[in-house]
């Protein structure tokens, strides 16, 4: 086997230009395969995080009978929040905690009007669980003040300074208005938020709206992996309310990006197509190339299976040189995109459908590695089978014919 | 009878196209003979080297290899058969390119999977000696004048000690000063091994240096019959 392992080794070292095309075409493949997992698990890992840190913190304390369906009807307040959030405070792995009240409001600047989520924030308490702060591109939440998503406030022609009048109805279902002035802008990776969202003191919106709770208390832990352990120990502190860890909450979303996830399964699919496409072309060519070769050997009376083992040997190492390569340009590229990342506004704008902004940064795919290398090695010797199996079939004087 | 040929007939078809390369040959080859087929292009001389030596299959006939059939047996039988008994020189030499002089001499020993490397570099390095070679064993062919690429095709052939050579045309690429030496070569090595040689050729200067001489004619033995 050894010798049969030699030739198949100088056979790839000969044909230079046709090996150096395959090997481009496999580590392309890989490479870009390396790459778009490396990136596509930075985005969840990204997005996920964006999502916890603006949106679910690690967990969520709400009502019982909350409504998924009306997110923002009165009855879903948690009246009492004072206690909870004094049970919350003695809560040892609990590292924040912070209440939020949510209704829905028009927007108006004296010429336009339009919907918006007003959520109520206690700032003090609010970023220790949120990371609102780190989104707010101008000024600062006051109180009568308000901050705006940045495309709604540019759609509206809003600025920093300019009032607005923000009308609801009250716990009594009373319409009520109340001027506020905008003190600050928020640019978030959320695009829901950038184009539709209002912040607010809580203690004003609690005030309009003649309410004492919130609409929900988040949280936020040491580790948010430890959802489970944390879960069942709120929920035995807080039997009478309705505790969701982040996973919960996000379920839609992990649907959604692992949709994402299979078109960009499908592109990878495309590239293996191509590069295998590649690799059945030069080793058929390599059967024709090299007939003379494989009827001197047969010849000799070497055995069609060790002919045919010939071919394999070269498709395996075609496959394992190529996507070794691929793995190398692959990590090197990585290691750049994993230290300084892409900026993904600058390239797609503030809502292109992700729920990231700015610097996305990839991630190690370990298990990408494995499933490169044998995806390619095992798609080169699936691929190097066909001209193998055509070998198989020949008589020795078929071969030598070609060239006598 | 060491080898016999009964009937043994050949048809290549392509298409609707039908070409009978041999027509009922029926010729005998003793252990040890140094036989030359000869005959115009076209004649079947190849077509019959090819057949007994396995490496094609006839139509109809027999092969008899020490009075055992070698028609009917099977692709891994006769695979074996050319690995253990049979030895192959080529017109165009057939050495393969990415391997050196002494990788290619070796080759049919690898295939054997019998023998110890020393065993194998003894007998490459011995081979390589009686035909000349000695000290290109690291060459590569395409490095060889076409003399020296069929001298390396010869200790190829010789090299396992194999009962019979067939030999297609082991002079036609080569000026005659160069394949008369070839054909001493073989003659010297036949003489020495006792290996049995069966070359086809249509030059009368090779003709004239074999022992015996069968001519074929539109594929069949010709009227001067086996001499």
């Amino acid at each position: 086997m050894r010798y049969l392992f030699r030739l198949a080794m100088r056979n790839i070292m000969k044909a230079r230009r046709r090996t150096v095309l395959t090997f481009l075409m496999l580590s392309f493949g890989v490479m870009v395969y390396l790459l778009m997992e490396g990136m596509l698990a930075g985005f969840d890992r990204a997005s996920f995080q964006n999502l916890i840190d603006f949106e679910t913190g690690h967990f969520k304390i709400r009502s019982a009978g909350f409504d998924e369906d009306f997110p923002y009807d009165v009855d879903n307040y948690i009246s009492d929040t004072e206690s909870i959030e004094s049970v919350l405070s003695k809560v040892d792995f609990v590292t924040g905690y912070a209440p939020r009240i949510q209704f829905l409001a028009e927007l108006d600047n004296s010429i336009d009007s339009a919907p918006v989520v007003v959520v109520g924030i206690d700032p003090s308490l609010d970023s220790r669980v949120f990371s609102l702060n780190r989104y707010i591109v101008s000024g600062r939440l006051e109180h009568y003040g308000a901050l705006l998503g940045r495309s709604l406030a540019r759609d509206m022609d809003l600025g920093q300074g300019d009032p607005v009048y923000l009308t609801f109805r009250d716990r009594e279902g009373m319409f009520t208005s109340v001027e506020l002035v905008i003190t600050g802008l928020v640019q978030t990776a959320d695009p829901g938020v950038n184009s539709g969202t209002l912040f607010m003191d809580i203690e004003l919106a609690r005030e309009q709206m003649g309410v004492a709770g919130a609409t929900e208390i988040s949280l936020r832990t040491p580790d948010f992996r430890k959802t489970d352990s944390y879960r069942d120990l709120l929920k035995e502190t807080f039997p009478d309310l309705r505790v969701e860890s982040w996973r919960e909450l996000s379920t839609d979303f992990a649907a959604l990006m692992a949709t994402k996830r299979k078109a960009g399964g499908w592109f990878l699919l495309f590239i293996i197509v191509i590069a295998l496409v590649g690799i059945i072309n030069t080793l058929l060519m390599s059967v024709y190339e090299k007939q003379m070769e494989i009827g001197t050997l047969m010849a000799l009376g070497m055995e069609k299976r060790d002919v045919r083992n010939l071919f394999l040997f070269e498709g395996f190492m075609t496959g394992l040189l190529g996507s070794l390569a691929g793995i190398i340009l692959g990590t090197l590229i990585n290691l750049y995109f994993i230290y300084k990342g892409i900026d993904y506004t600058a390239l797609l704008g503030d809502n292109s459908g992700f729920n990231v902004m700015g610097v996305v940064k990839s991630v190690w795919v370990f298990p990408a590695y494995i499933k490169s290398l044998l995806l390619a090695v095992g798609a080169s010797v699936a691929a190097s089978w066909y001209p193998a199996a055509k070998v198989m079939r020949m008589e020795p004087v078929e071969c030598l014919r070609t060239v006598q | 009878m060491f080898l016999e040929v009964r009937d043994l007939n050949k048809t290549y078809r392509s298409g609707r196209v039908e070409f009978q390369a041999l027509h009922d040959i029926n010729v005998t080859f003793e252990k040890g003979e140094f036989t030359a087929i000869a005959g115009p292009s076209g004649s079947g001389k190849t077509t019959l080297l090819n057949c007994v030596g396995c490496i094609d299959r006839a139509d109809s006939g027999s092969i008899l290899l020490e009075g055992e059939d070698l028609v009917e047996r099977k692709p891994k039988e006769l695979a074996l058969l050319r690995r253990e008994k049979f030895g192959f020189i080529f017109q165009t030499y057939n050495l393969i390119p990415v391997l050196s002089v002494f990788e290619n001499v070796e080759l049919p020993l690898k295939i054997l999977r019998r023998y110890t490397d020393p065993y194998i570099r003894e007998q490459v390095m011995g081979i390589l000696k009686q035909v000349g070679l000695e000290g290109l064993e690291k060459r590569m062919p395409l490095e060889l004048s076409g003399g020296q690429q069929q001298r390396v095709s010869i200790a190829r052939a010789l090299v396992k000690r194999p009962r019979i050579i067939f030999a297609d045309e082991p002079t036609a690429n080569l000026d005659s000063k160069t394949g008369e030496s070839v054909v001493d070569l073989m003659k010297e090595l036949n003489e020495k091994e006792g290996a049995t040689f069966i070359f086809s050729t249509h030059d009368k200067l090779v003709m004239n240096r074999a022992r015996r001489l069968i001519t074929l004619r539109d594929g069949r033995i010709g009227q001067g019959g086996a001499q």
